[in-house]
């Protein structure tokens, strides 16, 4: 029987300290990648999400419940990877730009060209290579989305953003997506 | 003919799409190759996106953070006692079981009859022998057993003995240790 979040907490409230553990071990993979996604390298991934957990450790006094644990601690640990990466300065280093932004996401043509040959393997290569080469609002609300599974409100939560931007965040973020697996694609074709 | 846009083309290829524009968007499609390429594609890179698997930190990461926070992965008074002897358990066993093959193989104490009675009789006898060998000291049963590792016969002890450390010690990597983990922290994960 799996035990609850819930139920980790109530029981790390009564002193049973070393149940850490359990959460640790349900929200680091998850964890690890939405910090990968936000500052594209594994040891400072790891050095935020373990920031993130000393912080929700220390601060689980302050969980009222009112979300999920899982949503509470993502946003930590996305305060936490948002204050390295502007420490950084990385943005700057961010490959596409992030000034000029599709000016209305909805009739924005998009150039997906034709993946009816690629494997779904090849497919997922490509997709991890543009979304590291996207800016860090759309990787991160694209992998919330996908990898975390939370939904808009909960994404709404961890970013503090309004649910219309998470929405028009993660739509950009999709069509910059195809944009830049069609342009991969044109180039393997024309190296062929 | 009006075409949809990218962004209802790509709403169709997410969950919870609404009913009567999929209808639509789907009769467009229908008729019009280039939406349905690109219905295609998009829907494509939606399943990639939806197979993406979250990636894992190292190895030791999870004892870092434990340690940095001042907990251990074990606290029970049974895990305690398990763990630290955990090792003099599987010694004896070892002992007992060099023991037994070196009697049964030297003729003191013969092949064992299947009665349980007079088998139990052997077991005892062979058991109060290395029992009294460490009461005359450890070094004569070590000599013992050793010189018999080394005579010209003891090419199968010997393989026995090298396939009895190797079995007890994958047992206690791969099966007991996990599974006592596991167990006494609750990880049913």
């Amino acid at each position: 029987m799996r035990i609850s979040d819930d139920e980790i907490i109530a029981r790390l409230r009564q002193g049973e300290r070393h149940l850490f553990g359990l959460l640790i071990e349900r929200y680091k993979d998850r964890g690890f990648s939405l910090a990968l996604r936000i500052l594209r390298n594994r040891m400072e991934a790891e050095e935020a999400l373990q920031d993130a957990f000393v912080r929700a450790y220390n601060g689980l006094g302050n969980f009222a419940g009112a979300s999920a644990f899982g949503t509470w601690f993502y946003r930590i640990l996305y305060n936490v990877c948002m204050t390295a990466l502007s420490r950084k300065n990385r943005r700057e280093r961010v490959v596409i730009s992030d000034e000029a932004p599709p000016p209305d996401p909805g009739a924005e043509p998009v150039q997906p060209g034709d993946y009816s040959g690629v494997e779904l393997q090849d497919l997922m290569r490509y997709v991890v290579e543009a979304l590291d080469r996207l800016p860090e609002k759309y990787s991160s609300i694209i992998s919330m989305f996908y990898v975390q599974e939370l939904s808009y409100p909960e994404i709404s939560e961890v970013t503090g953003m309004p649910v219309g931007t998470v929405k028009t965040h993660l739509f950009r973020g999709r069509l910059l997506l195809q944009n830049e697996i069609g342009k991969t694609l044109q180039k393997d074709e024309m190296t062929v | 003919m009006t075409h949809p846009t990218s962004q209802e083309l790509l709403e169709l290829t997410q969950r919870g799409a609404d009913p009567e524009l999929s209808a639509r968007l789907r009769a467009h499609i229908a008729v019009c190759e280039r939406c349905a390429a690109l219905q295609s594609a998009m829907g494509r890179v939606e399943g990639a996106l939806n197979s993406l698997r979250a990636e894992s930190p190292s190895r030791a990461f999870e004892r870092n953070v434990l340690r940095v926070l001042g907990l251990k992965e074990a606290g029970s008074l049974w895990w305690t006692f398990l763990k630290n002897f955990a090792p003099i358990l599987v010694a004896g066993i070892v002992m007992l079981s060099i023991v037994s093959y070196g009697s049964n193989a030297s003729g003191s104490a013969g092949r064992f009859t299947g009665n349980p009675v007079v088998d139990g009789e052997k077991i005892r006898g062979v058991v109060s022998d290395a029992l009294g060998g460490f009461s005359t000291g450890v070094g004569d049963v070590v000599r013992k057993y050793v010189s018999l590792l080394f005579s010209g016969g003891s090419v199968p002890l010997t393989l026995y003995l090298v396939f009895l450390f190797a079995g007890i010690g994958l047992l206690d990597k791969y099966l007991i240790g996990p599974i006592f983990r596991r167990r006494h922290q609750g990880w049913r994960l």
